[in-house]
């Protein structure tokens, strides 16, 4: 299980993560990114779109206590 | 660490970034980027006192660092004696990539929503629609300039459309964007600041009444976009809308341009590659990444200052202390991509610079990227036999920091 989050104050808009992972990312009315749906995208795309957004507004991080 | 070059590397490294610190373009720059990175991937410059970035790792550290900004950018364009007569330079001081957090957030803000992918994707019929008439144009002739009758023509009149400037201004916009990328240069030759400052005077202008036109009679352009756009309660003023109009039109057309122009001669000087693209249309978005990365339009980015002391992977800075992104360099750094020199479409896509990075990452990804990886493979596709001219190279435009091409001479059927 991974958790995502994304910093608004620090997310400038670029698209970058909708692109890198299709369906787990969008850009709201503002252009700002949020989480769609986590499961959207295998982890591997979401890691890049972590390591690859300009802005360093996403975190990844592998949540362990609901690994069941 | 705090590694220090040995007498002979530096001396070397100053020789290499003297023979890149030119006005004009090098012809073929990048085997002296890649001996620069493989000095060191950062080199402080004796001449000028300035730091350059060629290696990939240290250049992204520090584009994405809240301790690198604009600090003192805009003072020293103050301070240069032609600076109270010059709009281009007061210009340059006011643009959104001279200006720090908090000012350049609300700025950022308040036209970002202009640029999101679902609104680039409701452009991409349109596009396809501008690269096809042009193509068809094209269709007529034995031979083609493609940087001037293609490439610019691309990104100048989808910004124009955009903003809402009328057609038969577009040539005129054309001559004046040119006149602006001309100008950005680390150091501005006389000539070309005269003819970049009655660009902006005339750009202002039209801008200006535009910007009052829209007040009156919104319509749906972006233009008049940023005219209603408003955070909490916050919105343009007259003269920030001519600098961001400006700003737009600069930053949004030379670099696609020079990306699109660039793109199809490397395509065409390795014809297996082009093949390839012409054949695999689940290519194109990454044959256009992997031109950028190849050969990127913005090559050096703009100077960053240390607010303060840092150490940026392994490296310090003291405060004060500029910086330079090496774009060119860092994409090219082996300990990312194996055989960088190797223009390679089926690449893994993966991150490259020619965008930049950090607060200031170009506002316009999604439309370059829309546009470019339309009217690449859709040009290769239309001229299968298409083929650079031996006795009519192309022109080289720019400096070490913004690389285009002047022409692009191309027979279009071989």
């Amino acid at each position: 299980m991974i958790r995502i989050s994304v910093d608004g104050d620090l997310c400038i808009g670029s698209g970058q993560c909708t692109n890198w992972a299709p369906g787990v990312f969008d850009l709201d009315d503002d252009g700002k990114s949020y989480v769609v749906d986590a499961s959207a995208a295998p982890e591997e795309q979401i890691r890049r779109a972590e390591s690859n957004c300009p802005a360093r507004a996403i975190s990844v991080v592998t949540d362990s206590s609901s690994a069941s | 660490m705090q590694q220090v070059l040995s007498a002979a590397d530096q001396s070397e490294a100053d020789e290499i970034l003297g023979q890149l610190l030119i006005p004009q373009p090098l012809e073929d720059p990048y085997p002296l980027l890649n001996r620069l990175r493989e000095i060191s991937p950062v080199i402080h410059s004796e001449a000028t006192g300035l730091y350059f970035l060629p290696g990939f790792d240290v250049a992204h550290q520090m584009m994405v660092s809240a301790d690198f900004g604009q600090g003192e950018s805009a003072e020293r364009l103050r301070s240069d004696p032609r600076f109270d007569q010059s709009l281009f330079l007061q210009f340059v001081s006011h643009n959104p990539l001279f200006i720090d957090p908090p000012d350049h957030t609300r700025l950022r803000n308040l036209v970002m929503r202009s640029f999101t992918p679902r609104t680039v994707k409701q452009l991409h019929s349109y596009v396809e629609g501008l690269v096809d008439g042009l193509l068809n144009a094209l269709e007529e002739k034995e031979t083609a300039d493609v940087a001037v009758e293609f490439a610019l023509e691309i990104p100048v009149t989808v910004i124009c459309e955009l903003l809402g400037v009328p057609q038969e201004d577009h040539e005129l916009y054309q001559q004046w964007v040119m006149a602006l990328a001309d100008a950005v240069k680390p150091v501005i030759p006389d000539d070309m600041l005269a003819r970049a400052d009655e660009a902006v005077s005339g750009l202002r202008e039209r801008f200006r009444n535009l910007i009052d036109e829209k007040r009156r009679h919104p319509a749906e352009d972006l233009l008049s976009l940023m005219v209603a756009a408003e955070e909490q309660g916050d919105r343009l003023s007259t003269e920030e809308l001519m600098t961001m109009s400006i700003t737009l039109l600069a930053a949004g057309t030379e670099t696609t341009g020079g990306g699109i122009s660039l793109g199809i001669m490397n395509m065409l000087k390795n014809p297996e590659q082009a093949t390839l693209v012409r054949s695999r249309p689940e290519l194109d978005a990454d044959a256009f990444e992997e031109v950028l990365r190849f050969e990127p339009p913005v090559q050096l980015s703009f100077p960053r200052q240390a607010q303060q002391d840092v150490e940026i992977d392994g490296w310090k800075f003291a405060k004060g202390d500029i910086a330079h992104a090496m774009f060119a360099a860092a994409n090219r750094d082996p300990s990312h991509y194996a055989e960088p020199d190797r223009l390679d479409v089926t690449r893994p896509a993966g991150q490259h610079y020619a965008f930049g990075l950090g607060i200031h990452y170009c506002l316009g990804t999604g439309l370059a990227r829309l546009e470019g990886s339309v009217a690449l493979p859709a040009f290769l596709r239309r001229f299968p036999d298409a083929a650079l001219i031996e006795d009519r190279p192309a022109q080289l435009k720019g400096s070490m920091q913004i690389r285009g091409l002047t022409s692009l001479p191309v027979a279009l059927r071989g």
